[in-house]
C-alpha cells in the first residue's frame, strides 16, 4: 500500500531537478546552436541562441547550487545528498564544504567554473566564440549529465531497455535510496517528516577529516585550475576546425598560463592540507589522487612552453597541440580514477563509486575520439616550413627538450598511478579469453616511493639545469660567448649558495645532491636574469624568470624536506617484543607518560594532559629547549596535536597533527595512541576521606602529601549568586599539582560544593564551609584512593628542515605566472588595437 | 637524420622502457602460502583480520610493535606483525592490505593499508528517539 507522505517539502528538490533537466537542456541546446554558428559564422542568429542557451544554463547550475545550499542550510534530512553530507552540529563555515563532500556538488562546481570562464570567453573570445563556446558546451552536456539521475534507458519504448546508471541526482529523497527500511515502511511513516523537523534523524555528516578550513578553499581552487584546462583545449580545437592552425596561440596564451598557474596552486593546496592536517607525515605521498592532478599540470606546463615557443617561432606546433589536448584528456582520465572506485586497494582518499564509471568512460572516449581525430586529418596540413633544423644553441631547442621531459616525467607518474587500471583490463581479458596476463608478481618493490623517485628525481634534475640557462638563450641563435659568461657567473653563484646548504642540510644521497645544485642554478640563473631586467629598466618579460626562481625554491625545499626529515621520537629504550626491530623506521613511536619529561632531539618533551573541544582532544605538548652550558630554558612552547572523533564520539576517526614552525625548520607533531582517560585504570578509586580545618597558608601533611592553601578568591560563576575558589597546592616532593574547589551559593540560598580532583594524585579535595566570624579558619574535605596509571601518549615527531622554501617558492612561482599573464593580455590588446 | 626525428626515437625509446619498468611492477595480492615460497621478496597479500584472535598491542610497553592474525583470501591464517602504531581505522576496516615478508611463520609488514566500510559511505539510517524533557 502505498504511503501518503506528509510536509516533505518535495517543492524544492523538484525546483532543483527541473532546474538539473533545464542546465541539460540548455547546454543542449548550446551545443547545436554554437555547431550551426560555427558552419555558418555570418549567422549571428545561431551564435545568439547558443549565448541565451549557455545563459540559460549557467543560470541553471546557478539555481542547483542555491536550492542545494537552501536545503543544507535548513537541514532537509528527507534528502538524500544533504543527509549523507552535513548534520545539524555542522558549524556554518563547513556548510559550504559539505557541498562539494560528494561527488554531485564537485561535479557542480566544475561545471560553475566553466559557465564561469565561458562566460568570460563570449565577450573576449571574438572570432573564437564559436569553436570554443562549442567545445565548452560539450564538456557541459557531460558535466550537466552526471546530475541526472536516470536508473533505465528506453529506447523506443519498451523496444530497448537497459539498466545504465547516468548520472546521479542530487535531489533525490532519502526514501527513495532506502525505500524498505521501517522508518519509511512503519506505522508512524506518512508523518516521518516529523522525525527530521525535530532532529530526532540528523544527517551524517561531514567526515571530520574534511572539517578544515583547507577544505573550504583547496576544493574551488582545484577545479578552477581543473575547468581553465578547456579554454586552451578548446582554442587548440578551433584552430583545427577552423584551419587557423597557429593563430590560436596567442589568445590561449594568458589562459594557459592562468590554468597553469590556479592548478599548480591547487595541487600545492592539496600538498599544504596534508602537511598541516592530514597525518601522512609530509606533505606529498604520491597518492594516486595527488599524482592526478599533478599529472595534467606537468603536461599543461609543458604546452605552455610549446606555445611561447610558437608565438616567437612558429615552430614546435605539434608538440604544441599535443600537449594542450592531452593535458584536458588528463583531466578527464584522472576524473575516472579518481571517481570510479578503480583505485581501490591503493588510493586511501579517492571519491566512492557512485556506478557511474561507464558514463565516465564513454565520455572519455568521446572526447578522446573527437580530439585525436581532428588532429590527425589536420596533421599534415599544419606542417610549419622549417628551413633549417633547429640550432643546438637556440632556446627554442632546449625549451622543446624540457617540455619532452616534462611529458616523459608525466608519462612515468600516470603509469604507476595506473597500475590497477592496467591490472583491472589483464583481468577483464584473462576472464575473457581465459587467459593468464595478469601476473603473480613477487617482485614488488619494497617502497613504493622509490619507485617514483628513481626516475623523477632524475627528470627534475635536468628540468632544473634547464630552467637554470634556458633563457640565456637566444631564440634562433645565440652568442655563445656572452652565453657561457653568464652560465659562469650563475654557476659559481649556484656553487656557494648550493656548498652552504650542503653544509647547513648535510645532506648525503649522490641524487639529492646534485639536485640540490642544479636547483640552486635555476634559481641564481633567473635570479640573474631578473637582475639584468632591473638595471636594463625592462620590466615587461619578469614574469617568467620570477616563476622558474619559484619553481627551483619548490624544489629546493622539497627536497631537503624530504631528504633531511628527521624523526626525532625514536623510541631508543628498545623494549622487549621489539628485538627484531633493527632498523630506525621500526622503532618510530615514543611514549610520553604524563607530566615526565622526555629528551628528544635537542628538547625536552613533555606530555601535559588533554582537553576536549567539539569533536577533538586536543593533547598538549610541552616542548623546552634547554641551553647545556647554562641550563638556562631557551626555548618553551606547547603543540596541540589532536585526534578527531566521530560525531558519536564512540571511535577515533583520525589523528591531526600540530606543527612548530621556524624559519628554517618545522617541528611537526602527531599521536599515534593514546590512553583513554575514561578507562578504570586510570580513575581513582576512593577508599579514604579526611574532613581538615585550614588557614590561608597554613600546610598540613596527609599521609606522603603535603597541602597548602595558597589563595581564596571570590569568582563569577553563573548561575550562582555567591562563589569562593580556593587554590591549593598538593606536592609529594617530586611534582606539584593545584586543586581549586568551589563553594557556591544559588540566588535561592541552597548551596553547591564543586570538587576539584587532582587524579595523578588519587586526591579530590572539597570546599565545605567557610570560616565562621571571626575566625579564618576554612573547612575542606578530602577524598584520597590509589594513584591511577600515569596517562600517556605515544606520538611521532619529525623535523622537516627548510619545508618553508617550498611555501615561498609556491607564492614567488604565483607572482611570475600573475605578471606573465598581465604581460600577455597587454599584447594582445595591443596587437588587436593596432589591426 | 633531422634532430627532431633522433629526439623523436630516443622519446619513444625511453616510453617504453618506463612502461616495462612499470610493468613489471604491476601490484596483485598473492597469497600467504605464495609469500611464504619467497621470503626475500616483499609481497603483497589482501584479506581479513581474525577477530576471534585479537590484537597484541600495548603501547605502553612498545609503542612500535602491532600483531594480529589475518585470514587471506585463500583462508590461510597467519601472524601479522607491524612495527609501527596500530592504525587508528584498523577496528573499523573490513579488509586488509599488507606488505612485506615472510619471516618464520609470521608475516613481517612494512606497509598497512586499512579497507574501511566508512560510516560516510555506508547505508545505515539512524533516528535517535529524543528524549523528552518536561
Amino acid at each position: 500500500m502505498p504511503v501518503n507522505y506528509l510536509n516533505e517539502n518535495l517543492e524544492a528538490g523538484n525546483l532543483g531537478y527541473l532546474f538539473v533537466v533545464l542546465s541539460f537542456g540548455a547546454a543542449i541546446l548550446g551545443l547545436i546552436a554554437y555547431f550551426l554558428f560555427m558552419r555558418k559564422p555570418q549567422e549571428k542568429s545561431w551564435r545568439n541562441l547558443g549565448r541565451y542557451a549557455f545563459f540559460v544554463h549557467g543560470l541553471s547550475v546557478i539555481g542547483i547550487f542555491c536550492t542545494l545550499f537552501y536545503l543544507i542550510y535548513n537541514h532537509q534530512y528527507q534528502y538524500h545528498y544533504v543527509w549523507e553530507h552535513s548534520s545539524r552540529d555542522l558549524p556554518v563555515k563547513y556548510i559550504i564544504s559539505s557541498f562539494w563532500a560528494g561527488q554531485e556538488g564537485s561535479f557542480l562546481l566544475w561545471t560553475l567554473w566553466h559557465f564561469l570562464l565561458g562566460s568570460i570567453l563570449i565577450f573576449t573570445a571574438k572570432t573564437w566564440e564559436g569553436p570554443v563556446l562549442f567545445v565548452i558546451c560539450m564538456a557541459q552536456v557531460t558535466l550537466a549529465s552526471m546530475l541526472l539521475g536516470i536508473k533505465e534507458v528506453h529506447i523506443f519504448g519498451a523496444l530497448v531497455h537497459m539498466p545504465m546508471n547516468i548520472g546521479s541526482n542530487p535531489f533525490i529523497l532519502l526514501r527513495q535510496v532506502f525505500p524498505d527500511i521501517p522508518f519509511f515502511t512503519g506505522s508512524n511513516a506518512a508523518n516521518y517528516m516529523q522525525k527530521v523537523l525535530d532532529g530526532s534523524l540528523d544527517g551524517r555528516g561531514l567526515n571530520p577529516l574534511l572539517q578544515n578550513y583547507w577544505m573550504t578553499i583547496h576544493p574551488p581552487v582545484l577545479f578552477l585550475g581543473f575547468a581553465s584546462t578547456i579554454v586552451p583545449f578548446a582554442f587548440a580545437m578551433g584552430g583545427l576546425w577552423q584551419k587557423r592552425y597557429g593563430d590560436w596561440i596567442k589568445p590561449a596564451l594568458p589562459w594557459a598560463i592562468f590554468g597553469g598557474m590556479i592548478l599548480g596552486t591547487g595541487v600545492l593546496m592539496g600538498g599544504a592540507w596534508a602537511y598541516e592536517a592530514l597525518s601522512f607525515g609530509g606533505f606529498w605521498a604520491w597518492d594516486p589522487v595527488e599524482n592526478a592532478s599533478l599529472v595534467p599540470w606537468l603536461v599543461f606546463i609543458g604546452g605552455m612552453h610549446t606555445m611561447v615557443i610558437y608565438r616567437s617561432r612558429k615552430t614546435s606546433l605539434h608538440i604544441a597541440y599535443i600537449l594542450i589536448i592531452l593535458t584536458f584528456l588528463l583531466i578527464l582520465y584522472s576524473t575516472f580514477l579518481t571517481r570510479s572506485g578503480i583505485l581501490g586497494d591503493t588510493s586511501v582518499h579517492a571519491f566512492t563509486d557512485l556506478g557511474l564509471s561507464g558514463q565516465l568512460l564513454i565520455f572519455m572516449g568521446v572526447f578522446v575520439l573527437v580530439s585525436v581525430w581532428s588532429l590527425a586529418t589536420n596533421w599534415k596540413k599544419f606542417s610549419v616550413k622549417q628551413e633549417e633544423d633547429d640550432r643546438l644553441d637556440s632556446r627554442e631547442f632546449w625549451m622543446f627538450i624540457g617540455a619532452l621531459l616534462l611529458l616523459l616525467s608525466a608519462i612515468h607518474i600516470t603509469a604507476i598511478t595506473s597500475l590497477p587500471v592496467f591490472s583491472a583490463i589483464f583481468k577483464w581479458i584473462d576472464d575473457l579469453f581465459n587467459t593468464k596476463l595478469l601476473p603473480i608478481n613477487l617482485k614488488r618493490p619494497d617502497d613504493a616511493i622509490a619507485t617514483y623517485h628513481l626516475l623523477q628525481i632524475p627528470f627534475a634534475i635536468v628540468v632544473s639545469l634547464l630552467t637554470g640557462f634556458g633563457q640565456f638563450l637566444k631564440y634562433r641563435k645565440t652568442d655563445m660567448k656572452i652565453f657561457w659568461r653568464k652560465v659562469i657567473y650563475s654557476a659559481t653563484a649556484a656553487a656557494v649558495f648550493g656548498t652552504l646548504m650542503l653544509l647547513i642540510t648535510k645532506l648525503n644521497d649522490p641524487r639529492y645532491v646534485i639536485l640540490l645544485y642544479t636547483s640552486m642554478f635555476a634559481i641564481c640563473g633567473n635570479a640573474e636574469i631578473i637582475i639584468s631586467f632591473i638595471r636594463a629598466h625592462s620590466s615587461k618579460s619578469l614574469g617568467a624568470p620570477i616563476a622558474h626562481v619559484g619553481f627551483g625554491f619548490i624544489l629546493l625545499g622539497a627536497l631537503i624536506a624530504n631528504a633531511k626529515k628527521e624523526t626525532i621520537s625514536l623510541n631508543t629504550e628498545r623494549f622487549s617484543i621489539a628485538d627484531k626491530a633493527n632498523s630506525k623506521e621500526q622503532m618510530e613511536n615514543k611514549v610520553l607518560f604524563k607530566d615526565f619529561p622526555v629528551a628528544m632531539h635537542d628538547y625536552m618533551v613533555t606530555f601535559k594532559g588533554d582537553s576536549q573541544g567539539g569533536n577533538n582532544i586536543f593533547f598538549k605538548v610541552n616542548y623546552k629547549r634547554i641551553d647545556s652550558a647554562s641550563k638556562k630554558v631557551i626555548e618553551d612552547f606547547n603543540l596541540y596535536p589532536k585526534v578527531i572523533y566521530n560525531k558519536e564520539k564512540d571511535a577515533i576517526e583520525a589523528p591531526s597533527p600540530d606543527t612548530r614552525h621556524y624559519w628554517t625548520r618545522d617541528i611537526f607533531t602527531h599521536i599515534t595512541s593514546a590512553s583513554d582517560k575514561n578507562m578504570p585504570a586510570y580513575q581513582v578509586k576512593y577508599d579514604t576521606a579526611y574532613t581538615r580545618q585550614i588557614k590561608k597558608g597554613q600546610t598540613i601533611i596527609l599521609d606522603s602529601l603535603s597541602v597548602t592553601l595558597d589563595s581564596v578568591k571570590s569568582i563569577k560563576m553563573d548561575p550562582y549568586q555567591i562563589a569562593v575558589q580556593l587554590s591549593i597546592k598538593v606536592t609529594d616532593g617530586f611534582f606539584t599539582y593545584y586543586s581549586h574547589p568551589v563553594f557556591a551559593v544559588t540566588k535561592d540560598g541552597s548551596v553547591d560544593h564543586l570538587p576539584s580532583e587532582i587524579r595523578e594524585m588519587g586526591v579530590n579535595f572539597y570546599f565545605m564551609k567557610v570560616p565562621p566570624q571571626g575566625s579564618d579558619e576554612l573547612e575542606i574535605y578530602i577524598m584520597k584512593g590509589k594513584r591511577p596509571d600515569p596517562q600517556f601518549i605515544t606520538l611521532k615527531a619529525i623535523i622537516f628542515p627548510f619545508i618553508n622554501f617550498l611555501w615561498m617558492g609556491a607564492l614567488i612561482m604565483i607572482i611570475g605566472f600573475l605578471l606573465s599573464i598581465w604581460r600577455h593580455i597587454k599584447q594582445n590588446i595591443v596587437s588587436i588595437k593596432k589591426s | 637524420m633531422k634532430k627532431t626525428q633522433i629526439i623523436g626515437l630516443v622519446v619513444i625509446g625511453l616510453c617504453i622502457a618506463i612502461l616495462i619498468i612499470v610493468l613489471g611492477q604491476t601490484p596483485s595480492n598473492v597469497p600467504f602460502r605464495l609469500a611464504a615460497l619467497h621470503p626475500d621478496h616483499s609481497s603483497q597479500v589482501a584479506g581479513v583480520w581474525v577477530k576471534e584472535r585479537g590484537i597484541e598491542y600495548d603501547p605502553k610497553k612498545d609503542p612500535n610493535y602491532f600483531a594480529f592474525y589475518m585470514k587471506d583470501d585463500s583462508g590461510t591464517v597467519k601472524k601479522v606483525i607491524y612495527r609501527d602504531e596500530k592504525p587508528f581505522d584498523f577496528e573499523r576496516a573490513d579488509r586488509v592490505v599488507i606488505k612485506g615478508k615472510c619471516e618464520g611463520d609470521d608475516f613481517d609488514a612494512t606497509e598497512m593499508l586499512m579497507k574501511c566500510p566508512s560510516k560516510y559511505n555506508g547505508t545505515r539510517v539512524e533516528v535517535k528517539e529524543k528524549v523528552k524533557n518536561i
